[in-house]
């Protein structure tokens, strides 16, 4: 039977600090999921990882039992993405205006998109995808990768971010009628 | 945006449409909501584009998450305990009874400020600062003790390690002055010989030139 986050961080508490990889290992993945769909940046959600897991560490006896750990985790990392977001200004990788008048950024020659292999047209989605989502205000897009990515539901959502579980489901649904928006504008253009 | 606005006005169900959408929605809720979507074409049409949405988002993967390079930090008195480490004995133990000395001092003076002319030790302030000084005379002698046992060991050590290896480099040398010696014995020895030759030649010589036994 796998150890269980609570006993690695009782075991962690105790002294045996090596313990706490066993934590990272479990976790890394989701956390750098997390900050990479937050932030756009490899780099970016590589530093974040590192701070969350060390502020973890640092903090872990203020860690309450009565939640769970990757909450805590989340939340930690999430914090650390806005403030990186604060520091750079927000300011998207390469947004995707959807307001400009002159035409839509993509342009495909011809009738390629039934030429183009199917890697192809699944890389291009991601990247106006990536795009799309990082042209939603933080709240919004924070829940969207969450959910959508994460796959917590929606009082782990609600927990993590401090706010009642109707919040999470408004931010989301207003989220998703934006990326539709986007999105659709975008299929069109193309 | 009118698009969305339209429906948001026409239905206000949104947050039971993201309920049923992500599968969260009990039973009951369910049936209830798939009631209303058969009476309700905008919450069916915005639940058709809502799951294209995610069919959309799910494009977007990464292969492979980094490996997070985790050192436990060290806390403060691991590095207190590392820095005491690199320093010799005898500075350890000066710095240390400075401290205590320090201590020591600052607790005496705020009592002795505190009470007048005595603590509640009844001492004066005068006593106060003989015991103090004695105590800290006494520490220092036994620190310098301590650094001289130390000195004479590293002396000795030291001396040992360099006495070894002078022996060795002169025995070297010793051994190779013998060979030159050696050689330099049959050298001469050899050229002994070539001049008893030459001169039992020139002996010959003489007397074959000089057979009268002129002695110029």
């Amino acid at each position: 039977m796998e150890i269980s986050d609570d006993q690695i961080i009782e075991r962690t508490l105790a002294g045996e600090t090596d313990a706490f990889s066993l934590l990272v290992r479990r976790w890394e993945r989701p956390i750098y999921g997390l900050s990479l769909r937050m932030l756009g940046r490899d780099e970016d959600a590589r530093d974040v990882c590192q701070e969350t897991f060390l502020a973890a560490f640092r903090n872990l006896r203020k860690f309450r039992g009565d939640a769970k750990f990757s909450s805590w985790l989340y939340r930690i990392a999430l914090n650390a993405c806005h403030s990186r977001m604060r520091k750079r200004g927000n300011v998207v990788e390469q947004s995707i205006d959807l307001e400009d008048d002159e035409g839509p950024r993509f342009e495909l020659a011809d009738d390629s998109a039934e030429l183009m292999p199917e890697r192809m047209q699944r890389d291009q989605l991601a990247t106006q995808v990536r795009k799309a989502l990082h042209a939603l205000p933080p709240e919004m897009r924070q829940v969207i990768v969450m959910k959508e990515y994460e796959e917590l539901t929606f009082a782990e959502i609600a927990d993590i971010l401090a706010i009642p579980v109707s919040t999470v489901k408004s931010r989301l649904y207003t989220g998703l009628q934006q990326m539709r928006a986007r999105l659709e504008k975008l299929r069109t253009a193309l | 945006m009118n698009n969305t606005n339209r429906n948001q006005f026409a239905c206000d169900r949104k947050e039971d449409l993201v309920t049923y959408l992500y599968g969260e929605a009990t039973a009951a809720e369910r049936v209830l909501f798939e009631r209303h979507l058969n009476e309700c074409d905008d919450c069916g049409a915005e639940l058709k584009a809502f799951g294209r949405v995610r069919d959309d988002l799910g494009a977007w993967q990464f292969g492979f998450a980094p490996r997070t390079e985790f050192v436990p930090p060290k806390t403060k008195m691991d590095v207190v305990r590392e820095l005491i480490g690199m320093f010799p004995v005898w500075a350890r133990g000066l710095a240390m009874t400075g401290a205590a000395a320090a201590v020591v001092l600052m607790a005496l003076s705020v009592l002795g400020n505190r009470t007048g002319v005595s603590n509640s030790t009844g001492l004066t302030e005068q006593q106060v600062q003989e015991i103090v000084s004695k105590a800290v005379a006494d520490e220092r002698a036994k620190i310098q003790q301590q650094y001289q046992a130390e000195f004479a060991s590293f002396k000795t050590q030291f001396v040992a390690e360099h006495q070894a290896q002078l022996q060795s480099v002169t025995a070297e040398h010793q051994a190779k002055l013998e060979t030159v010696k050696a050689g330099l014995r049959a050298e001469i020895k050899k050229a002994n010989q070539q001049n008893g030759s030459l001169r039992s030649f020139f002996a010959v010589e003489e007397d074959r030139s000089y057979p009268w036994g002129d002695s110029r």
